[in-house]
């Protein structure tokens, strides 16, 4: 410390030897003269104040280095995470609910509470000291606040419309029973109106459209005005019980598909993201604000280094003070960079957890995705499940006749067989079995039966041909290879995608393709997909998804095309990169296509996009026909083919592409 | 942090039951847990607290005034009497298993039992004070201040009074009733009536309401959701409009919290009105305005059979 005190040397022979050209250094050498006191004295002042700059300087540098704690990222990131499975299990604890698969609302309300709690507790977190993560962190709690809101609606509407629906064929056979006693053509006519007011509204329980909805409305309409005709009495009261059940459900079932879709289709996905990215782009922006200024403390000690390496150059062998002094400032630059060796090691040490926070999220991605998934499926398995549901309701209800009309025709024969017949009891007997079975043939009960059981297997079939497909898609055999026809994968992945191609034509090219070695699971996540972007690119009308398969030499080909608007050039290459997306802010995380090149790759193929704009999109994949040579692959990724034309974007290689993201 | 596991030998012995009878029951109603999480110093304050007659304007009413141990936390009159002789606008719910509602009061309008102890303080006909006046009279008592400043950090605070009370009334859970016996696999919990009674309580469909481990309290209905209740009763109060008088929505009108069936067969009168004096009656009702049906008297005796094997036990320390 002390070699910076020293007169400096440069001055002393300047002032002797060339005094016209150093006019300032003169008249303060004429002022003090060398080496008088004073002069050192200003001189040692003037070297502490450079020194406690530089050490000042030096401080601020460090602390400017230290600001992006990897911590805090992760405890965030993970709180995130868990908010968004809290979101996806409440909408499906909705459909469930929905469903009759469970049937009470405890699990709701935990979850809605668990979902606030950890909102509250990202509000005082130190992350949240960021203004533009604080104002995110608001707007997801009030939409959180509006799920919870329209899910408490969807609870007590749910309750009401399931006990409506339960009871009308109930309510139905009591107001029937009443009539029969009532005579005259009114009723007659009342009787008719109910059996088709029954049938118009566990139609429109089933498809809830405008068409049906209209068709029930004037079922029940037609049955109040010939109701308010009959005389007052039990049948006018049965049948208006009826009517009040059936004006419920026609109120509460429009009311509750859109409840059901503001629950599900809730603000919440899109606000997470929201607060996902802010954060992101927060912490980003911390890391490379903290990277510049490392830089900068590295060049700075560098800078400082030079700076005492020129002192000892110029000192060394003029004073022997000078040599202690020298090495204590070595010493001193020894720690600086032990310093800046630790701080590489904390930035090794961040750079490995920000790895880990990237398999995570696209772990997180996938649980988001077949959330996504199983409300679909959900949904396409409601419609059948729900028919089947009011079929085998009607069919119970009936079979009570059935059952009625047997005991009697056994109690008949049971009569005719005994030895004294008593002709009044057989009298009485045949007389109620006439009438049952005059009464059952008059309401075609028989066919009724028969159509509502066949109604009802076809539901099964339906169901089951779902579930098969379902089973298939996603084996459970996450890392286990197979040989594998990717035409089957193809035709899975269809039907799971239902929901998003069914308005579309989609076109099948298969030429007959080898099978090869792979893990299917995978594969068909690849397929969805592609699928899924190609129906999303497609326009309303019009729109065709064509899928191909070949044999290309020792590879098998997939494409994936659609006639949709296309990819602009600008963005063709930067499509496989992670979380990069087109779509607006919440709807897609932009990690789907980096994850579909990653499990190729991991396959030892190769992916390629052809896209012209206003035209449509393929996309290629190109997998090896002779069993798989991943670990190959793991080791050496396999180049992806040149770009043939400067329309066509080939995915860029990663530097590595870990194992973990590919379970 | 003390934490007590509240009823430990009432959980041990149901345990025990456990193991000697069949599988647990997979119903739409779930048992309730033999102890909540609860600070054991707080509970013991709120206690002190639940009996304080300081709370209210003129000293004569408590939070225990209106809610009796031995009715099942709610009163037997029809509207209970507050602070000054004013009577209240509603029937005292009852206080136990709170901890299990997703929304307290009749109306289910605010969140927190903490909140109910605010607008409780605060309400012209139940304690009509405020919290100068109440805290001015509590930091009187040196004992009080000194149980307060050990509890809580920051001692005696408006918030720290609602804690203690909301705190303690957390730990008022009633567990161990017959029909959760019934429900952990003991068969012989109930009598065929009960069971019978328990199957009406399905088929009409009662259950699509209260269910869940409080028997109701998860949930909103509209009180005449098949017939105007209102109406046909009458005299329509401000009370009356339930949650509506909170969110002031009309979606919200005459909007109630579906309350507990737990231990309702002591919780007579019933309804936030108290206009049903008996448990049949109050069947009745839900009925004719909430079924929108019609049940036989034989039906309706086991359904209210059934609703008898609701009544659990207050843990012992708590009474």
């Amino acid at each position: 410390m002390s070699a910076l005190a020293l007169p400096l040397p440069s001055a002393t022979p300047a002032s002797a030897s060339r005094p016209a050209e150093e006019p300032v250094t003169r008249r303060l050498a004429r002022r003090f003269g060398h080496g008088h006191p004073a002069a050192r004295l200003v001189r040692a002042v003037l070297a502490l104040a450079c020194l406690a700059a530089a050490l000042v300087l030096l401080g601020f540098l460090y602390f400017k280095s230290t600001s992006a704690d990897p911590t805090v990222r992760a405890e965030v990131e993970s709180a995130l995470r868990a908010i968004r499975q809290d979101d996806t299990d409440w909408s499906a604890e909705v459909l469930r609910t929905k469903l009759g698969i469970a049937e009470d609302y405890d699990a709701i309300v935990a979850l809605d509470r668990g979902v606030r709690a950890r909102i509250a507790r990202l509000a005082t977190h130190p992350a949240a000291a960021d203004p533009a993560f604080r104002t995110s962190l608001g707007a997801l709690d009030g939409a959180f606040r509006h799920k919870a809101e329209r899910s408490d609606r969807f609870k007590s509407h749910n309750s009401i419309l399931r006990n409506s629906l339960r009871y009308l064929p109930t309510a139905a056979a009591e107001a029937r029973a009443a009539l029969s006693g009532v005579a005259g053509n009114t009723a007659r006519e009342a009787d008719a109106l109910l059996a088709h007011a029954l049938t118009e509204s566990l139609k429109y329980a089933v498809v809830a459209d405008e068409s049906h909805r209209a068709g029930m409305q004037e079922a029940i309409e037609r049955l109040q005005a010939r109701t308010a005709a009959l005389p007052a009495g039990d049948a006018r009261d049965a049948a208006g019980v009826f009517l009040v059940h059936a004006h419920t459900v026609l109120r509460f079932k429009r009311d509750e598909e859109a409840l059901l879709a503001a629950v599900t289709q809730a603000p919440t996905v899109r606000n997470l993201d929201l607060a996902i990215k802010t954060f992101e782009s927060g912490a980003a922006f911390a890391a490379s604000a903290a990277d510049f200024w490392r830089t900068l403390l590295a060049l700075y000690c560098g800078a400082l280094l030079a700076l005492a390496a020129a002192f000892a150059w110029r000192l060394r062998g003029s004073y022997v003070a000078l040599n202690r002094a020298n090495s204590a400032l070595s010493a001193a630059n020894d720690g600086l960079e032990a310093r800046v060796l630790e701080r590489t090691r904390e930035l090794e040490a961040a750079l490995k957890s920000l790895k880990e926070s990237e398999s995570q999220l696209v772990q997180s991605e996938k649980m988001s995705s077949l959330g996504q998934m199983v409300a679909g499926v959900a949904h396409e398995i409601n419609t059948p499940l729900a028919y089947v549901r009011s079929n085998l309701e009607v069919l119970a209800e009936r079979a009570g006749v059935s059952a009625a009309i047997a005991a009697h025709a056994a109690e008949l024969v049971t009569r005719l067989a005994h030895p004294d017949r008593e002709p009044e009891a057989l009298n009485a007997c045949f007389q109620t079995l006439a009438r049952l079975t005059q009464s059952s043939s008059a309401d075609g009960t028989a066919d009724e039966l028969g159509r509502l059981a066949h109604d009802g297997l076809h539901g099964i079939a339906q169901i089951s041909d779902i579930v098969t497909n379902l089973k298939n898609f996603s084996r459970l055999d996450l890392s286990k290879t197979t040989w594998f026809d990717v035409r089957d994968g193809l035709d899975s992945t269809l039907v799971i995608a239902r929901n998003v191609v069914k308005s579309h034509h989609v076109v099948k090219e298969f030429t007959e393709v080898p099978k090869i070695e792979c893990s299917p699971s995978q594969l068909n996540q690849v397929f969805l997909n592609l699928i899924t972007n190609a129906a999303q690119a497609l326009p309303a009308a019009g729109g065709i998804l064509t899928l191909r398969t070949r044999a290309e030499g020792k590879e098998v080909r997939i494409e994936v095309s659609d006639n949709g608007k296309g990819i602009a050039p600008e963005h063709l290459p930067r499509i496989f990169d992670p979380f990069f997306t087109t779509k607006p802010v919440g709807e897609g995380t932009g990690l789907g296509l980096s994850i579909a090149y990653k499990i190729v790759n991991a396959h030892g193929g190769r992916i390629a996009v052809d896209s012209t704009p206003g035209c449509g999109t393929t996309f290629s994949v190109f997998l090896p026909a002779q069993g798989l040579q991943r670990k190959a692959a793991a080791r050496r990724p396999s180049r992806v083919a040149a770009a043939p034309s400067q329309r066509t974007a080939a995915a860029p290689i990663p530097r590595e592409a870990p194992a973990s993201l590919l379970a | 942090m003390f934490r007590i596991a509240l009823a430990s030998g009432v959980s041990a012995a149901l345990l025990h039951a456990g193991l000697a009878a069949g599988a647990p029951l997979d119903e739409p109603i779930k048992p309730i847990p033999a102890s909540v999480p609860v600070d054991a110093a707080k509970v013991a304050l709120g206690k002190l607290l639940f009996s304080e007659k300081r709370l209210s304007k003129d000293d004569s009413v408590s939070c225990q005034s209106c809610h009796l141990f031995d009715q099942g936390g709610a009163h037997p009159s029809k509207r209970p009497t507050g602070a000054g002789g004013a009577v209240h606008v509603v029937n005292s719910p009852t206080v136990f298993n709170a901890v299990f509602g997703f929304k307290q009061l009749w109306s289910g309008g605010v969140d927190s039992i903490e909140a109910v102890v605010e607008r409780v303080v605060k309400a012209p006909r139940v304690f009509a004070s405020n919290w100068g006046q109440v805290l001015g009279k509590l930091s009187q008592d040196g004992a009080l201040v000194a149980r307060f400043k050990s509890t809580y950090a920051d001692g005696l605070t408006p918030a720290n009074v609602a804690n203690a009370i909301a705190e303690y009334n957390r730990a008022l859970i009633t567990p161990n009733a017959r029909f959760d016996k019934y429900l952990r696999g003991d068969a012989s919990a109930i009598s065929a009536d009960e069971k019978n009674g328990y199957a009406l309580f399905k088929k009409y469909g009662c259950i699509a309401c209260h269910q869940g481990v409080n028997v109701g309290g998860n949930m909103y209905q509209t009180f005449g959701v098949m017939g105007d209740y209102f109406k046909a009763r009458g005299d329509v109060q401000e009370a009356d409009l339930g949650l509506y008088n909170f969110t002031k929505k009309d979606a919200d009108r005459h909007t109630f919290k579906v309350p507990s069936l737990r231990n309702v067969a002591q919780t007579a009168p019933y309804f936030h009105d108290g206009s049903a004096a008996t448990l049949d009656e109050a069947v009745d009702v839900m009925f004719r305005f909430q079924l929108g049906r019609q049940a036989s008297a034989k039906d309706r005796e086991l359904i209210v059979k059934f609703l008898g094997t609701l009544t659990g036990e207050l843990p012992q320390a708590l009474k």
